[in-house]
């Protein structure tokens, strides 16, 4: 188990902080992808406060980073709830074209479209997986599925893109 | 063998088991769709990654200083600091409910209360006026009719004549009532009861008779007069009321309840005068009762009563006949020192002419005495027994046949009874919320600005 949170479960308070430190532009971008800019920072600080509240209860059978994906997932859950709107993935993703000279194997516009098409489950896998780098059990911890249902949702999801996508959207 | 290609992007991402990676491994290698769907997916993953938006991180610093920051700590307060203030106003609503109708039941019980402290004033008066004065105080105040004798202790029975003829009035000579018991001495026949601090002597002979004794029980005098001259001196430290009252009440039955009349009479040491049953023409059963009871037992009873049913109508009233009692008594003291003097003044006096004056102011006299002892009878007893007029009425019967058809009707009207005290209560819950907003409000305003700028 991460030395500094068992510290911060004996109420240590800089050990907080310095898991803060580390974990937090991880947590932010997350909870951005999610939520947008305006509430990213809000939903950031809420989820390492509920962390500091319950880090007793951290086992240490998952990372840490992971159980505070867990708690960022739920905070935005509720920010959104409280904000009278859902969570929205239209933040995860660079709203800038390729740029000169870039070279990509897919039109980043087109991919930005197959992937607003997907199903909100799908999407949640593959930005767990492709974008927050997390393993499938990781995932699977995160958003309380089992792991086959993750290795499931991401192999439809590819799928999906790749139908979305069709061969002319291949550079 | 499971399909492959359903495989594939674990594989890629190495979640696969070792022997399963090895057999889709083997599957790609011999087939070149499944190489090139493979290269898609690996592409895909990557240009997802490059995709995903890395925007600038904002707000680290701000919440690693509230990290750092230390936290007043109020356990569950602090977490829900809204509960404890809703748990306070329910506690508040609560207590209220329960005691503002007992503080109501007290009101009309005071009402009672402020009648008897105006008696017990009006008694006040009268003993500073008259009663309570030395040995020559003045009886009557006033009340006695001009024909008859002002009561006074110059009446023919100062201390100093009394005292030859009377051992126990020479024990005090002060006029307090405390003094006045201290001195006596003595006990009427009679009670003597509670709430009269005054020694009072009774009838005990049913003609107005009086029996004195010395504790060591002497009989030292019996006269026609109940009242003595030191009895005249006697302070009321309780008013003398006169209490009626006139109930209707709604119960589920007419028998019970004159049932439960003639217990409760038994309980207070009271007795129901009369009773009478009727049937309304929509054969609504009605009894009426007229109903007795101490009247130190008066209250008591009330409540009871009211507790049997729905009370309809309620009127009570008390009369301070406190001032009355102490001018009968002092006229029959009076009329008594008189007539002692007139039977002395006749056994003294030879000539014929003066004896026969004296024997007709004698006969006046007592005439007049045995008028006034019946008077004080009828208003010792209607002071010391109240009057409940009672009116019981029941459920009309046809009701009670139509009830009784079957218990899905009152199992029915129970539950609308019951449904309709629970919207009742919640009913008097909102309004006691309401009532009490102006305390209750500020803390809940409180607390939740306190959560937010806690969650913030």
């Amino acid at each position: 188990m991460d030395e500094r949170a068992q510290r911060a479960a004996r109420g240590d308070r800089e050990a907080m902080a310095q898991i803060a430190v580390d974990h937090y532009p991880a947590v932010y971008r997350f909870c951005v992808r999610r939520l947008g800019p305006d509430l990213a920072a809000d939903a950031a600080q809420e989820t390492f406060l509920t962390a500091q509240k319950a880090i007793k209860r951290f086992d240490g059978t998952s990372a840490l980073s992971t159980w505070l994906f867990g708690i960022a997932l739920n905070t935005c859950r509720n920010l959104a709830r409280k904000r009278r709107t859902e969570m929205s993935y239209e933040h995860a993703w660079d709203v800038a074209a390729n740029e000169p000279g870039e070279s990509t194997l897919v039109d980043r516009q087109a991919l930005r479209g197959a992937l607003k098409k997907l199903s909100p489950v799908h999407l949640e896998v593959v930005i767990l997986h492709e974008v927050e780098g997390l393993t499938y059990e990781e995932a699977a911890t995160v958003i309380g599925v089992p792991v086959g249902t993750v290795k499931s949702r991401l192999h439809h999801a590819f799928l999906d893109l790749r139908r979305y996508l069709g061969v002319e959207a291949m550079a | 063998m499971k399909d492959v290609r359903e495989d594939l992007k674990a594989y890629i991402d190495g979640e696969l088991p070792e022997a399963r990676a090895q057999e889709v491994e083997a599957a790609i290698a011999s087939d070149p769709a499944l190489q090139q769907e493979v290269h898609f997916m690996r592409m895909l993953g990557f240009e997802i990654k490059r995709a995903a938006s890395e925007a600038p991180v904002q707000g680290a610093a701000a919440t690693i200083a509230k990290l750092r920051k230390p936290r007043a700590s109020f356990g569950f307060m602090a977490k829900f600091p809204v509960l404890p203030a809703l748990a306070t106003v329910i506690l508040v609503a609560g207590i209220s409910a329960v005691i503002f109708p007992v503080f109501a039941q007290s009101k009309v019980a005071a009402s009672d209360s402020v009648a008897m402290s105006t008696a017990r004033k009006g008694g006040a008066m009268e003993s500073e006026n008259g009663l309570k004065g030395t040995g020559e105080a003045t009886f009557g105040s006033g009340a006695s009719s001009t024909s008859e004798p002002q009561a006074s202790a110059g009446g023919g029975m100062s201390k100093s004549q009394a005292a030859p003829n009377q051992d126990w009035y020479e024990q005090g000579t002060d006029t307090s009532a405390d003094q006045a018991r201290s001195r006596s001495g003595f006990e009427g026949e009679a009670d003597l009861k509670d709430k009269s601090d005054f020694y009072r002597t009774r009838d005990v002979d049913g003609a107005g008779g009086l029996t004195l004794k010395t504790k060591d029980n002497r009989v030292i005098d019996k006269k026609e007069s109940t009242i003595t001259p030191t009895q005249a001196h006697r302070v009321y430290k309780q008013p003398q009321l006169i209490r009626n009252a006139d109930l209707s009440v709604k119960v589920e039955s007419v028998h019970k309840a004159q049932s439960s009349i003639s217990d409760l009479a038994k309980k207070l040491n009271g007795f129901v005068a009369n009773t009478a049953l009727n049937i309304q023409e929509d054969r609504t059963p009605e009894a009426t009762m007229t109903f007795r009871v101490p009247v130190e037992n008066f209250d008591a009873a009330l409540i009871e009563i009211r507790n049997m049913g729905e009370v309809l109508a309620e009127n009570s009233k008390s009369d301070d006949v406190t001032a009355d009692v102490a001018d009968k008594e002092s006229r029959i003291v009076t009329y008594a020192d008189m007539e002692k003097n007139l039977i002395a003044e006749l056994a003294k006096t030879k000539d014929a002419n003066l004896r026969f004056q004296i024997r007709n102011r004698l006969a006046e006299v007592r005439a007049n005495l045995k008028s006034i002892k019946a008077q004080y009878a009828a208003l010792r007893d209607v002071a010391d027994f109240s009057t409940i007029n009672l009116t019981f009425v029941g459920r009309p019967q046809g009701e009670d046949a139509r009830q009784s058809q079957g218990w899905s009707d009152d199992t029915w009207t129970n539950a609308t009874n019951s449904s309709r005290g629970i919207g009742r209560f919640f009913g008097a819950i909102g309004m006691y919320l309401l009532a009490y907003a102006p305390f209750w409000m500020p803390v809940v305003i409180v607390g939740w600005i306190v959560a937010r700028k806690r969650r913030a």
